[in-house]
């Protein structure tokens, strides 16, 4: 493993070591460059791809890709000592913070949307999902029919909230909607009994399950409701740091250690691997 | 949720009192902030030049009438668009809240001052001060004795209007009682224990003005 | 860093407009209906603070300053996350099931018990200023307390306190913005979805303040009629805010 990534650090070097100063530096390139200092804004309840570990240090499946980013961004500019920083964002807050140079990157689990590109960016994608229904099993929802007349909750400024709005009105359902702040916010719902059914993306889903002391009372139901792809969000126009960490992304495709990553922040969840996601990695592993 | 368990509490004791100490320094900032710009608008809004006066009177109005979560967004957002460069959660919160205070210390301090007998004022500049000579030497000392107990009940409510940073997720305490909640799926019990902290501060706190102000006072 | 396009036009552009004035809607019924409770509440227990019977002093006294030293926010997650877990399994159902919408309601409770802890100051500071040779004229000539309270000191010291009451009036409507945090869909949540939705949030915020701003100005034109109308001559003022 370590031999392995010191392979891949001599490799990445000699292919892209050219003297940053050389080129004009714009963009975030160029912020990294005059501020020695690269931040991440990451979720804190996004399971398994953003949220805190026991020392609340934030973890998770897209924090160490925004890492890797960040490593990569450092030989790019030929400085190691620019220093990573981590800064706690939320549904609300994520495109302000990255447009108005706050955080250089967001990893958490966005959709990328062509809506939002109008403001911001997006990398290659990461991940697949859709949005699901999580209900108890007492409230008898087996999909999206049976809504009507419950109670259902939905974190506040996510592509979920889309999705369950658009559904309302598409099939004319009459249901109570309940804004949450985060996803274990909505979840604490689901267990309270505030709510019946909790929308969210099926990945966040399983990892939320997995979290849960009573996940016997819970179950996934219904069809995928959406499309979702992940992508780590990034500002719009600013095509030489996306190239940085598209290829960043792309090398830990090509390896192959995107699977061993995926194995280890996944399966504790109890998350297969779907030929979606199996398909994300292997379209987006350019070569050099 | 069952019964009650406090060790979810002491378990993460240290992570609390580091947000704690978190929003002691941006309440102790914000109310330094606050008091020396308040001053100064105070002045401006006594001013007899009629244009500062109407702008020290718009600042306060402008913030006396929009919510502190809103300003708090507005500054969060706006401040490093305009600026051109990120100025970091903590920053921004600091400014928010020294501009928000600064027009509730304004009118605390312009009360004080006016409660002043206007003849002192001109009897310091009758005996050859000049106007701020007199407003330092005379009317100051006096107001500020007098406005003491606002001032610092003032900040006591501030104290408490840092939790309202949890909006924009600065590590403050509330937000770390929340993250922790969040994290441990235990509400109740954290959310208890926030009340219970933030009175046991607040309430010592106000005890100790009315102390230090009766001894003022005798 | 100005990656941001603006687009000023989203704020009056359907549905968002709609989002705004059910936003508008939201607070000031908010505001309407917690102010009734603060109100009521704050003099029963402003008054009881003014009392002779130290056992209701003691009460009242204790409910002020348990609610003035806890942040409105934490109040507000007490009522809406805690409470309802606390209480037998049927109650806590139905202030979290059955209620049309327990996080206004929740909101209502919290913002008009806080407010409660804050007009009690004033009515007890209007009842003390009126000078004490008048409640003991009052009761020298025969009137009873509650005769005294009802036709002396309550009519004076409420025209007294006019003024920082209605600061306070315009406070639970800044105040109606923290029920955010529990799901209401009042003006700032109005334009943080509208932010979501399209990604316009500096339009979306500057749309919400310019309704403060407004509403304030509104505010501030009826509550200084109030003032003029119940002034009472030859009193002076103190300015209390």
């Amino acid at each position: 493993m370590i031999l392995f990534r010191l392979a891949f650090a001599a490799v990445a070097l000699c292919v892209m070591a050219a003297p940053a100063s050389s080129e004009e530096l714009y963009g975030t390139l160029k912020k990294v460059h005059d501020t020695k200092s690269f931040t991440i804004g990451y979720r804190e309840a996004s399971f398994p791809f953003a949220y805190y570990d026991d020392q609340k240090k934030p973890t998770g499946f897209a924090v160490e890709l925004c890492t890797r980013i960040g490593e990569a961004v450092k030989q790019q500019l030929n400085m190691p000592d620019i220093e990573i920083r981590y800064l706690p964002v939320n549904s609300q807050t994520r495109i302000p913070l990255l447009t108005n140079g706050t955080i250089d990157i967001e990893c958490g689990s966005s959709t990328i949307s062509l809506g939002r590109q109008e403001q911001v960016d997006f990398t290659y994608s990461f991940y697949v999902t859709g949005g699901r229904l999580l209900a108890s099993k007492e409230s008898g929802i087996k999909d999206v029919e049976d809504l009507n007349g419950k109670a259902v909750g939905v974190a506040q400024g996510t592509s979920n909230e889309i999705t369950i709005n658009q559904l309302i009105k598409s099939r004319k359902l009459n249901l109570k909607l309940v804004y949450v702040r985060d996803h274990a916010e909505g979840m604490l719902a689901l267990e309270t009994g505030r709510i019946d059914a909790y929308v969210h993306d099926e990945v966040g889903e399983y990892a939320l399950l997995a979290k849960s002391t009573q996940r016997e009372r819970f179950d996934l139901v219904g069809p995928l409701l959406s499309f979702d792809p992940y992508g780590l969000m990034i500002r719009r126009d600013d095509s030489a740091f996306k190239l940085v960490a598209n290829r960043a992304l792309a090398t830990i495709y090509r390896s192959g250690e995107i699977y061993q990553m995926f194995k280890r922040d996944f399966e504790p969840f109890g998350i297969p691997m779907t030929p979606a996601v199996d398909w994300t990695y292997k379209l987006n592993a350019l070569p050099e | 949720m069952g019964h009650l368990d406090v060790n979810v509490i002491l378990r993460n004791l240290p992570y609390l009192w580091e947000g704690l100490q978190l929003s002691f320094l941006l309440a102790a900032i914000a109310i330094a902030g606050g008091i020396f710009f308040g001053l100064i608008m105070a002045l401006l809004r006594m001013s007899s030049i009629r244009p500062v006066a109407w702008i020290a009177l718009g600042y306060v109005n402008f913030f006396r009438s929009v919510p502190l979560i809103l300003v708090i967004f507005w500054i969060y957002f706006l401040v490093p668009l305009l600026l051109g460069h990120a100025t970091g959660p903590f920053l921004s919160a600091v400014v928010a809240f020294t501009m928000f205070e600064t027009a509730y210390y304004c009118e605390i301090i312009r009360a004080g001052v006016q409660s002043t007998p206007k003849g002192q004022i001109s009897a310091g500049v009758a005996s050859g001060m000049t106007w701020l000579q007199a407003m330092r030497h005379i009317v100051m000392p006096q107001a500020f004795r007098k406005m003491r107990p606002i001032l610092l009940t003032q900040s006591i409510i501030l104290f408490q209007d840092t939790s309202l940073v949890y909006v924009v997720t600065l590590r403050d305490f509330m937000t770390s009682v929340s993250t922790v909640a969040s994290q441990e799926l235990r509400m109740v019990e954290l959310y208890l224990f926030a009340g219970a902290a933030y009175f046991a501060i607040c309430f010592a706190g106000s005890r100790l003005i009315n102390r230090l102000d009766g001894g003022f006072r005798r | 860093m100005s990656a941001y396009n603006w687009n000023w036009a989203v704020i009056v552009s359907e549905p968002y407009v709609g989002w705004l004035l059910d936003g508008l809607a939201v607070t000031v019924m908010l505001a309407l209906s917690s102010w009734a409770i603060a109100l009521v509440l704050g003099t029963v227990i402003g008054l009881a603070r003014t009392l002779p019977s130290a056992p209701l002093r003691w009460l009242a006294t204790g409910y002020v300053e348990l609610f003035r030293n806890i942040p409105v926010l934490v109040q507000m997650f007490l009522w809406f996350f805690v409470l309802p877990e606390l209480l037998p399994r049927e109650a806590g159902h139905w202030l979290k099931r059955d209620l049309p919408h327990p996080e206004f309601f929740s909101a209502m409770v919290c913002l008009g018990l806080y407010t409660a802890s804050r007009v009690a100051e004033q009515v007890r500071s209007g009842i003390t200023s009126v000078p004490p040779g008048l409640a003991a004229a009052a009761r020298a000539s025969g009137l009873s307390l509650a005769q005294t309270y009802r036709y002396v000191l309550v009519p004076l010291g409420f025209r007294i306190i006019v003024p920082p009451l209605t600061s306070e009036f315009l406070g639970i409507f800044k105040n109606t913005s923290i029920a955010l945090t529990i799901g209401v869909m009042e003006i700032t949540a109005s334009s943080r979805q509208i932010e979501s939705y399209t990604f316009q949030g500096y339009e979306a915020f500057a749309a919400a303040t310019a309704l403060y701003l407004l509403l304030a100005l509104l505010l501030l034109f009826l509550t200084r009629r109030i003032e003029a109308r119940t002034r009472i001559p030859g009193w002076i003022a103190r300015s209390n805010t």
